[in-house]
């Protein structure tokens, strides 16, 4: 495996090779897969072929790479920011590169993967916010000001779907406790399964404020306090969710490699109704390690001062 | 600069009632308080929001106070740091500089480590028997410290939080930390070290709430010899305490870019590193 180490003037090439070139160096084959039925409410793990822990839960516990999740839409609007109409892609299709990728991977498992709700893909927009991010669009390139450029573009939690979005994540589980650590952007998420509440609505946040439950063998975890400065997608048609998102996760384990889940997304400002995309994780190769994301250290750190000139 | 300091300099002053940041002692047995629970393994379970109450973060070595620092006692055993005669310039010629050549606080860099643990912010732990996370509020830090021979990722560039790999010795977690990266300080006064940086942190649990914290330095770039700082963490006990967002790149973006427009003539998109 070759170093990417450029000296200490790191280019971009470690904001984005290193997500990249992660998933090169990583063999992306899963074996023995054991199921290829699609639908995650239709699989019924059998008690026996799921690892569990101690408490009786399925074991969810170890190095994931995300497939599926994502949010497209039918006839979306033209953008300056990209040179020709295609569909959003959740962040882990960036590892097509080097071998096997997301959408070879859903076809070959046979699992459901992208939006689910609308099945048509017409996004249920209300009116005045899709008059909004049109506008906000046409602003994005050149950005209008700061307050228009990609967040992907801004060593920000935001970027990429923010909490949501995809790449390798490491799970630690308790009883208490879920902890997510995610390659991208180096960000993590603390969800607790203590039944509290979550933090008092001033309290905004990009990850927003997480508080997971067990629903028999599926794992639900409800979100809230973000802060609107999430966009979807690295491409994106709509480029944020507003501070009213509410979202529902659901992961329900198959078997020891692949784990389904669904995300139900209601942003009551931007949608009349929820939407709701579906994807699974499988599970990383054994001693598949998280690499650092140093964005602000690296190459993020020229994003600004090139478009701005200081 | 001095506004970021002296918000930072809050949260330190109110822990200062607690702590006069003396280098801890060696944990006597048994504790002052109800002891630290354990796992089903039966270690001590050191899962939880911790936070340190020092001053370490703008100085590791006796310090007074100034307008933008608060007054400290030192957190290195023996207060003295074993430079090499060139590296003893070095850190004079970085104290120099601090404003700017202190990249956590001019840029918003990673800390690493240790000086992550003893920053003016909390952190948190989760201990499962395969690997503990710790992420700091700070930045969104984050590490991973893997608790078997997965062996460290040397065909990467360092980290700016390093590669950590953790075992049990008794009661005490020992963490060994290699591939850190030569950028971060152990403070903001200039104390610097190589890349050839090896760190090696133990916690004790003192009782429940306390844990005794020590991290030996080793760099022979730098140093001519090993040496140790350490300080007691602090539990969180507040209810529903968690750890929130201190976005530093963010904020500075908004302070340098907020009201102001691409330059004249940039055409290329802002996406993945904007390059004209």
């Amino acid at each position: 495996m070759s170093r990417l180490s450029i000296g200490p003037d790191r280019t971009r090439l470690t904001v984005v090779g290193v997500t990249i070139a992660a998933m090169l160096v990583m063999p992306v084959l899963v074996k023995g897969q054991a199921s290829t039925t699609p639908n995650a409410a239709a699989s019924k793990a059998t008690a026996g072929s799921l690892p569990r822990t101690a408490d009786g839960h399925p074991d969810m516990h170890g190095v994931w790479d995300k497939v599926g999740g994502d949010i497209t839409e039918k006839n979306p609007p033209f953008t300056p920011l990209i040179q020709e109409e295609f569909h959003t892609f959740a962040y882990p299709t960036t590892f097509t590169a080097g071998g096997e990728g997301g959408p070879v991977r859903a076809e070959r498992l046979k699992r459901r993967t992208g939006l689910v709700d609308p099945a048509d893909q017409v996004l249920p927009w209300r009116p005045e916010a899709d008059a909004a991010r049109r506008a906000y669009l046409a602003k994005m390139n050149p950005p209008a000001s700061i307050d228009y450029v990609q967040l992907s573009s801004r060593c920000s939690l935001g970027g990429g779907g923010g909490p949501f979005g995809g790449g390798t994540m490491r799970l630690l589980q308790r009883s208490d406790k879920i902890l997510m650590q995610f390659e991208r952007s180096n960000s993590y998420r603390s969800i607790p399964l203590d039944g509290r509440s979550h933090v008092g609505s001033n309290v905004r946040l990009f990850m927003g404020d997480s508080v997971g439950r067990w629903e028999g063998d599926t794992l639900v975890v409800d979100t809230t306090n973000l802060n609107g400065k999430i966009e979807f997608g690295v491409y994106t048609y709509f480029p944020y969710f507003s501070d009213a998102l509410h979202t529902v996760e659901r992961y329900t384990p198959v078997d020891a490699n692949t784990i389904d889940f669904e995300i139900t997304y209601n942003d009551p400002k931007l949608f009349t109704k929820a939407i709701v995309s579906a994807g699974y994780l499988m599970r990383a190769e054994k001693g598949m390690d998280l690499i650092e994301y140093a964005c602000a250290e690296g190459g993020g750190s020229h994003t600004l001062p090139n478009m701005f000139g200081f | 600069m001095k506004d970021r300091l002296l918000k930072w300099t809050a949260g330190a002053v109110t822990g200062l009632t607690l702590s006069l940041g003396v280098a801890a002692q060696a944990p006597a047995p048994g504790g002052a308080g109800p002891a630290m629970p354990r796992t089903p393994d039966g270690k001590p379970d050191l899962s939880g929001i911790w936070q340190a109450f020092t001053t370490a973060s703008w100085d590791i070595q006796d310090h007074p106070g100034d307008l933008n620092t608060p007054p400290g006692q030192g957190i290195v055993e023996g207060n003295e740091i074993p430079y090499q005669p060139a590296a003893l310039a070095k850190k004079k010629e970085n104290y120099a500089n601090r404003g700017t050549a202190d990249l956590t606080q001019s840029s918003c860099f990673m800390p690493g480590v240790p000086r992550a643990t003893y920053m003016p912010f909390p952190f948190e732990i989760v201990q499962t028997p395969q690997a503990i996370g710790i992420i700091y509020e700070f930045d969104h830090a984050d590490r991973s410290i893997l608790m078997d021979a997965t062996p460290y990722p040397t065909q990467w560039p360092n980290f700016m939080m390093g590669a950590s790999r953790g075992k049990w010795e008794g009661d005490t977690l020992v963490v060994d930390v290699r591939m850190l990266d030569e950028r971060t300080w152990f403070d903001h006064a200039g104390n610097f070290h190589s890349d050839a940086l090896h760190v090696t942190e133990r916690y004790t649990p003192i009782d429940r709430d306390h844990i005794h914290y020590e991290a030996t330095i080793e760099d022979p770039k730098v140093f001519t010899r090993p040496w140790k700082i350490s300080v007691p963490l602090y539990r969180r006990i507040e209810k529903n305490v968690r750890i929130l967002e201190y976005e530093c790149v963010w904020y500075l973006q908004e302070e340098k870019y907020k009201g102001k427009v691409p330059a004249a003539g940039f055409t290329g998109s802002p996406v993945e590193g904007g390059a004209r």
